[in-house]
């Protein structure tokens, strides 16, 4: 006996991926083909713009944008995002069998970002290997949305009491929101909020991945970069003013680490793209 | 494809029901008992060897290997448990519904080309299955992943012309004789130099044969073997701290050792442990 003769049919038809490791540069195009688009970031943060609309996806959190939302996304982040898109569509003839439908979020948060991680990156190796199969991609993809799905419902419906830890990294960024252009430290936040530096600092990276310091700077950033658009007749040092930044070479130098490009240089390569 | 509110609809089904897995550990004695059911099971060897026999015929299941059992047949152990066996299953049922798009074909016997992937998905099946999170829409396709690890061997070869292709097979020999060399050696220092050194041909001609046969280069190859084995300790070997992994799978440089780990998996390789040890826990 010879073996099994499985007959394969999908009802998702995956349309290519992308991959963005952290070491790569800003402003990359997606174009969408009348494909959906599940985006998952695993670190930092993204802002995708669509259509003249800016989403902003934090880390830990994912996407799906429907199809014909927008013929294409561009990517917008820091240096050190990390993040993964794929595009799939619903095959032409795809059964509407017997089985169960299935319903996913449009937006939510991973609780165990790790699960996630682990199938796209086995879903982008595959992708890049000579001869895999859709078949193989498409089961992937399923494994995938419904992780998100999972995962994701429940935090949306019931989000677990959060750990001492979260408030306290909450609290932190509710502070830095609300204080970002002013002249704030870590030693400011401590003092505001009862804790020692030391302690502040460590649970915050905990949660957060980043030290209290550098939430400041990609926040103040992330407005820089939004001003730089809007404003566009105001000098940079003028914006670096209204960001914090009494120092304006000192704002280069930030900026030029967390955006690989100068202020100037961003407004420029942006020219066609309006924020807000 | 509906939208409702804020929620995507899909209807996703593969024409597989998953039903139960589990890891069988032997207990030293005992053989697999004799019975007949009514359901496909799929075994993969992940240890030892396993003898069994379906119908009239028996089969010789050695480590990293497949085998396929099928339903309303009776099947059993031909011999006693090795001491050393373990084996992971799983049971499901086909459900063909219109016309398939194409055919894959799984062997009754197999070798598996990636164990470490398998052996993932299986813990991945059975933590989530005594947690209670399986839902049968992942499982179902879980299995279908299985399936297309344990069937595809020779994927290589499609759309290739026939000219080069009888070229190539030439050449299967030496590129199967560098992958050999590389599961060998790749604990310790190992290049592409030292490779064509030892096997006495020209580091260019050995990169060009195990490109065409591997699409990756030969350094590629030896850090995605090590790699795989770091998965497998790190799943296992809860004791061993990372360096002394990184150490034991030919990284000198811990350091390099997590970049590359992180490049390769998308994941540090401690979240990684904390991720597969939970599951490896619980499949036990």
């Amino acid at each position: 006996m010879s073996g099994l003769e499985l007959g394969l049919a999908w009802s998702l038809e995956p349309s290519g991926s992308l991959f963005v490791p952290p070491d790569s540069c800003d402003g990359q195009v997606l174009r969408l083909n009348d494909s959906h688009l599940f985006v998952f970031v695993a670190r930092r943060e993204l802002v995708m713009v669509a259509e003249r609309s800016e989403t902003r996806v934090e880390a830990r959190e994912a996407v799906l944008l429907r199809c014909g939302a927008a013929r294409s996304v561009v990517f917008h982040h820091e240096s050190g995002a990390e993040f993964y898109a794929l595009k799939f569509r619903v095959a032409p003839n795809a059964t509407r069998g017997s089985a169960p439908p299935l319903f996913i979020p449009g937006r939510g948060t991973v609780s165990c970002p790790e699960r996630l991680t682990d199938l796209l990156r086995r879903y982008t190796t595959e992708q890049r290997r000579r001869g895999s199969t859709s078949w193989v991609l498409y089961n992937l993809l399923v494994l995938i949305l419904c992780e998100f799905s999972a995962a994701a419902g429940g935090s949306l419906e019931a989000r677990p009491v959060s750990s001492g830890l979260e408030t306290i990294a909450s609290m932190v960024d509710a502070y830095i929101a609300a204080h970002y252009r002013e002249a704030i430290g870590t030693l400011d936040i401590a003092r505001e909020l009862r804790y020692s530096p030391g302690y502040l600092e460590r649970a915050y990276r905990r949660e957060r991945g980043v030290s209290v310091r550098s939430a400041i700077h990609m926040r103040r950033i992330r407005e820089a970069r939004a001003q730089l658009l809007l404003q566009r007749e105001t000098h940079v040092s003028e914006i670096a003013a209204q960001c914090g930044y009494g120092d304006v070479a000192y704002f280069r130098r930030v900026f030029k680490r967390t955006t690989n490009m100068t202020p100037v240089r961003f407004r420029t390569i942006n020219s066609g793209v309006r924020a807000g | 494809m509906e939208r409702s509110d804020n929620r995507f609809r899909f209807t996703l089904s593969n024409g597989i029901e998953a039903l139960n897995g589990g890891l069988f550990v032997s207990p030293g004695f005992g053989t697999h008992p004799t019975r007949v059911i009514d359901s496909h099971e799929l075994i993969f060897v992940g240890q030892g060897c396993l003898d069994m026999f379906e119908g009239e015929e028996s089969f010789h299941v050695a480590a990293n290997q497949t085998l396929l059992l099928f339903p309303g047949k009776r099947h059993g152990g031909a011999l006693p448990y090795s001491p050393d066996v373990h084996f992971y299953w799983v049971h499901f049922r086909l459900h063909p519904s219109g016309a398939p798009r194409s055919v894959m074909r799984v062997p009754r016997l197999t070798e598996v080309r990636d164990p470490e992937l398998l052996t993932e998905m299986f813990c991945r099946f059975i933590s989530d299955q005594e947690s209670g999170i399986l839902d049968p829409v992942s499982a179902a396709h879980l299995v279908a992943l299985m399936l297309s690890e344990a069937s595809s061997t020779e994927r290589e070869w499609t759309a290739r012309g026939a000219a080069s292709r009888a070229r190539a097979q030439q050449q299967v020999p030496l590129a199967q004789e560098i992958g050999a060399y590389i599961d060998r050696n790749f604990r310790g220092p190992i290049t592409t130099s030292s490779i064509a050194h030892d096997l006495r041909r020209s580091a260019d001609y050995l990169e060009r044969v195990f490109h065409r046969h591997h699409d990756v280069s030969i350094l590629e190859a030896v850090h995605l073997k090590r790699i795989s084995v770091a998965r497998a300790m790190l799943r296992t070997e809860g004791r061993k701290n990372i360096n002394e992994i990184a150490f034991a799978c030919g990284y000198t440089d811990s350091g390099y050792f997590r970049r590359m780990f992180k490049r390769l998996t998308g994941l540090s390789p401690k979240k990684f442990r904390s991720l597969y040890s939970r599951m490896h826990i619980n499949a036990h």
